[in-house]
């Protein structure tokens, strides 16, 4: 067969290049060592636990994806399980259970007017290896002058921290507790880490 | 000329994200500043902004493969032997085009399959366990011009490494055998200090019915759930990176294309860089294409890497310690150009080859007209819905495979994983016919035959076992003569074909393939495509290619040392850069995943380049 | 071998003897499957390839000396059916210097990617392709709110047939959710 003659078009060194953006380090979520070596450390330690027990506040919004910086970490449970938690966590106790009532520093915002918040709990204190560890028991909210609300019950999701299992707070559970303290800023937070951790619906 | 960093990074895929997590961030590089910059020809995938809502398309994904490093940047040329003319590949085609995959931050594995699976001991001794087992001789009958080589470490050494690969990226498997016995495990399966960080994913029944069927007698095997990258569950690495779990909508990979719009199929863009970018002194460089490493004419030590930036200005970049994570032909290329180790040399006589940049390359799966087993189950069902991932749902077997029988007078070495039951949702699989587009897709009888294709109420099985492609001398990368990239720089050759021993093996397997679907219950149980040695030639290009840039003991055959380490025999060879990939693979690999088998060199060269800045020398070949 | 990265030499098609500056080469021995990488090797980029093409069948079915001896879209789908079958058996004696048998390929595939890929790129209108091989497109089980999940049906052992969503109306409804 004859041969071809190639053709002699005029090629550029510009290809289209992909539009790209590289993340800044704040918008990624990456918990910290000391942070996840503790929880790996209370994930093993708590996982013959027959009481319930999930990690709460930001270290579980983190671990979930969702942008937050925290400093130390907190469990939710009931009387019984901070009991537990404080037996097999005992070696690093700094506070023994008891009843705690604070105010929060952060007030509830709503419909336009700030309200003080108030927070309950049979509550315990641990240093595990410099990160901070809090367990409340039966915790309440107490918004305004409102009365206080139920003990926090829950059905924990777990995640895989470095392959323990370790039971959380449900990302739906605080996103309704910060819908209702008027907190909006960290429910779209919530709402955005929910958007990548899926196709974008159904 | 760009800042000086302590460590500079080529490519930014897998291995390299370890490179960058382990240098970049002082709480894992010893509470060390070091700097750290990374240099990909690619683009940064956000996999919301760049996958979610634009993946599901098996036209730009699968066969445009939008993901893809650009042909019209490189490609590369191809042949079977060292007498013929290699010719470029112009256009991407069916089914896959592996060495084209790596493009942009996560490399390949943004869109590949996810398959893994730890090599077990025998893999790494392949060549001494042969000579011991069935005589000095043997090899050199099963692979004519035989260059296979026993790894530098055993598969013990390389254990620990294993499981901080496992820990970085989330795998999912299940080991039956104790964690507490090393060097027991469960027959095949080689042992494990711990188990997966992950559960598998749920099983499809025809998983189940392979499973069941197997463990039981006459066969008694060791059935493990198939072990994978996708993430099964939420899961975070010891860098803190928290990782989101597959949500099973197929469009996942199965022919490596498609990207994962949750972040579950692991890759280095969100497992390490993300900690990189936070916590290390980590610089990214996107879009810029490496084209030279310069080299101090006096010492050899590698000084500065050159890349051109998208509006093709050339800029400099030094160094003190160099990382060569670039994909496939590349690793090797980059080194080719630049004059770093010694080129591979091919000689028709295969005492008289010499070098090692490019030598022993082989290949990691089943040809593609393979010794084909399948079968027809009417008892449990069908669903070819494309639902799914690509790694998931299957059961998985080692016992046919290693030194796990005795293969006297077999003619072959080795064997394969032999697995039933992955989900259908690898990809969708509308056009993938077209890697096998024929006069017979044509007309009203094949129209037909598509009807409904996705809706099968019985389940078909299929299997195409293979042993290992051995390395031979016949088999290398050089740079073409003839043909360039964009830049005007040669392309990478491949001279490569199959070697007998995965056809001979091909075909016994096969038949023990056929027991096993006679055993379920398949009816119709058919062996095709028996094919006998040199019958069939590659014509695809790349494949799943390893070695070529291989680790080892000795610097005549090697290019790197056991430290993944480039070694220098003459102070005037570098020694100051390190490599990982499947491509520094040692042997033909035992196991699907070459990428499994690269993993623990990742983290081998991240403890050596380490020591290296540590003993802060310019002449330490590391022992 | 000059800077933008063609030969200089003009090469044969694959499988034709080829000369280079040090004499006669052979060409390689890789199967002549037009699907794998290094098949297509003409000098035409794939517009020109399918007008060459095109030209090429057409004069072949209007070859008075030929056996069909009328244009393409005349025949009866029989004749049609032979004609693309002496196409992959490369019978033209003379087919405007391409292999008819990559052409025919060409035809096949780009035949059934357009009856089978996303409408976004202009074909399987209203999704008919999809509707006739059972395909979901992008309709994961809930698309239309059939209340369906993913995890359920890739375990199932009956198939599920589920009206195909397209492309366009998967980042529509995103769009409008986001």
């Amino acid at each position: 067969m004859p041969a071809l003659r190639l053709s002699d078009k005029p090629k550029s060194t510009l290809l289209p290049q992909i539009q790209s953006r590289i993340p800044k380090p704040e918008e990624l979520v990456v918990l910290s060592k000391r942070l996840l070596d503790a929880t790996v450390t209370i994930g093993e330690a708590l996982k013959d636990c027959t009481n319930k027990w999930a990690i709460a506040g930001e270290v579980a919004e983190v671990i979930s994806g969702v942008n937050v910086q925290p400093n130390y970490i907190a469990i939710l449970s009931t009387k019984d399980g901070c009991d537990e938690v404080a037996r097999k966590l005992a070696k690093y106790q700094v506070e023994p259970p008891r009843n705690v009532e604070k105010e929060l520093d952060r007030d509830a915002s709503i419909d336009g007017n700030y309200h003080k918040v108030r927070i309950r709990s049979f509550s315990s204190r641990f240093d595990i290896e410099g990160s901070m560890l809090v367990v409340h028991g039966n915790l309440q909210i107490k918004v305004g002058d409102w009365d206080w609300g139920d003990p926090l019950d829950f059905e924990p999701d777990y995640v895989y921290v470095l392959g323990v299992k370790t039971p959380i707070i449900p990302l739906k559970m605080k996103s309704e507790l910060y819908a209702g303290l008027g907190w909006t800023d960290r429910v779209i937070k919530i709402h955005e880490a929910v958007m990548r951790s899926r196709h974008m619906f159904g | 000329m760009e800042p000086a960093a302590d460590v500079v990074i080529l490519g930014v895929g897998y291995m390299s994200g370890v490179i960058a997590a382990e240098l970049s961030i002082p709480k894992f590089n010893g509470d060390k500043p070091y700097k750290v910059v990374a240099i990909t020809k690619g683009p940064y995938w956000d996999y919301v902004n760049d996958f979610s809502t634009t993946k599901y398309d098996e036209w730009g994904v699968g066969l445009g493969r939008k993901y893809d490093s650009p042909l019209p940047l490189q490609s590369t040329t191809i042949r079977n032997t060292p007498y013929q003319f290699a010719l470029p590949v112009r256009r991407y085609t069916m089914p896959i085009q592996y060495h084209a995959l790596g493009h942009g931050v996560g490399g390949a594995a943004q869109h590949y399959g996810g398959t893994m699976g730890r090599q077990g001991p025998w893999g790494y001794q392949m060549l001494s366990q042969t000579n011991t087992r069935y005589g000095p001789g043997a090899i050199d009958t099963i692979n004519p011009h035989n260059d296979l080589q026993d790894w530098p470490l055993q598969y013990y050494q390389y254990e620990p490494y294993y499981v901080q690969w496992e820990n970085a990226h989330g795998l999912c498997g299940n080991y039956n055998g104790s964690t507490d016995n090393p060097g027991s495990d469960s027959s095949g399966y080689p042992w494990m200090s711990q188990n997966y960080r992950l559960p598998p994913h749920p099983l499809t029944p025809a998983a189940q019915l392979f499973q069941s069927t197997v463990q039981s007698a006459p066969f008694n095997y060791h059935p493990f759930p198939h072990v994978n990258a996708l993430a099964s569950q939420p899961y975070v690495n010891q860098y803190g990176v928290p990782v989101n779990p597959c949500v099973y909508d197929g469009y996942c990979g199965g022919l490596c294309d498609y990207a994962c719009e949750t972040g579950a199929k692991a890759n280095a863009a969100y497992r390490t860089i993300p900690a990189a970018i936070k916590d290390g002194n980590f610089t990214l460089v996107v879009n810029s294409f490496i084209f030279r490493l310069d080299t101090d004419p006096t010492s050899g030590l590698v000084t500065a890497a050159r890349y051109y930036d998208p509006q093709g200005n050339v800029h400099i970049q030094p160094g003190t310690v160099f990382f060569n994570g670039m994909w496939g032909y590349n690793m090797i290329r980059i080194m080719l150009l630049s004059g770093v180790g010694a080129p591979y040399v091919w000689n028709s006589d295969p005492t008289a080859v010499s070098g090692t940049v490019g030598r022993g390359m082989t290949n990691g799966y089943s040809p593609y007209r393979g010794t084909n087993v399948s079968g027809t189950l009417s008892n449990i069902g069908g669903n070819a819905y494309p639902a799914g991932n690509a790694g998931g749902g299957s059961v998985d077997i080692y016992d046919l495979m290693d030194d796990n029988f005795n293969h006297k007078d077999l003619g072959f070495i080795g064997g394969s994983q032999i697995g039933v039951g992955g989900y259908p949702g690898g990809g969708p699989g509308n056009i993938t016919f077209a890697g096998g587009v024929s006069s017979a897709s044509m007309g009203g009888t094949f129209k037909t035959s598509q009807k409904d294709k996705y809706l099968q109420t019985k389940t078909v099985l299929s299997s195409t076992p293979f042993a290992p492609d051995l390395p031979t001398t016949d088999n290398y990368v050089d740079l073409d003569p003839h043909y360039t990239d964009i830049y005007g720089d040669p392309l990478a050759r491949l001279t490569y074909d199959w070697t007998p021993n995965m056809y001979v093996g091909a075909t016994y397997l096969a038949n023990k393939v056929k027991d096993i679907f006679t055993a379920m219950g398949a009816s119709n149980v058919t062996v095709s495509n028996t094919v006998l040695p040199g019958a069939v030639h590659n014509d695809w290009w790349g494949h799943h290619l390893r070695g070529g840039c291989r680790i080892g003991t000795d610097p005549t055959w090697s290019v790197w040392n056991k430290w993944n380490q480039c070694w220098s025999p003459t102070l005037k060879t570098p020694f100051n850069i390190f490599g990982a990939g499947e491509i520094t693979n040692t042997s033909g690999d035992t196991v699907p995943s070459g990428t499994h088998v690269a993993g623990p060199q990742s983290y081998r060269a991240a403890e050596g380049i380490k020591q290296y800045l540590l003993q802060g020398t310019t002449h330490s070949l590391l022992t | 071998m000059n800077a933008t990265g063609g030969s200089t030499s003009p090469i044969a098609y694959p499988g034709g003897n080829l000369s280079t500056d040090t004499g006669p080469v052979q060409g390689i021995t890789a199967s002549p499957r037009v699907g794998s990488g290094i098949n297509y090797q003409y000098p035409l980029n794939l517009r020109e390839f399918w007008r060459v093409g095109l030209d090429a069948l057409q004069k072949y079915a209007k070859d008075p000396n030929g056996p069909y001896k009328a244009p393409f879209e005349s025949l009866s789908a029989t004749s049609q059916l032979t004609l693309l079958q002496d196409l992959w058996d490369n019978k033209p004696a003379s087919f405007n210097n391409i292999r008819p048998s990559d052409f025919a390929y060409e035809l096949t595939f780009m035949t059934w990617a357009g009856f089978l890929m996303d409408p976004i790129y202009g074909g399987n209108q209203n999704m008919v392709g999809w509707t006739y091989t059972g395909f979901n497109g992008v309709n994961f089980g809930n698309f239309y709110g059939e209340g369906k999940d993913q995890k359920a049906l890739m375990v199932a052992t009956t198939p599920t047939r589920l009206k195909p969503a397209s492309l366009a109306q998967y980042q529509q409804q995103a769009s409008g959710s986001a």
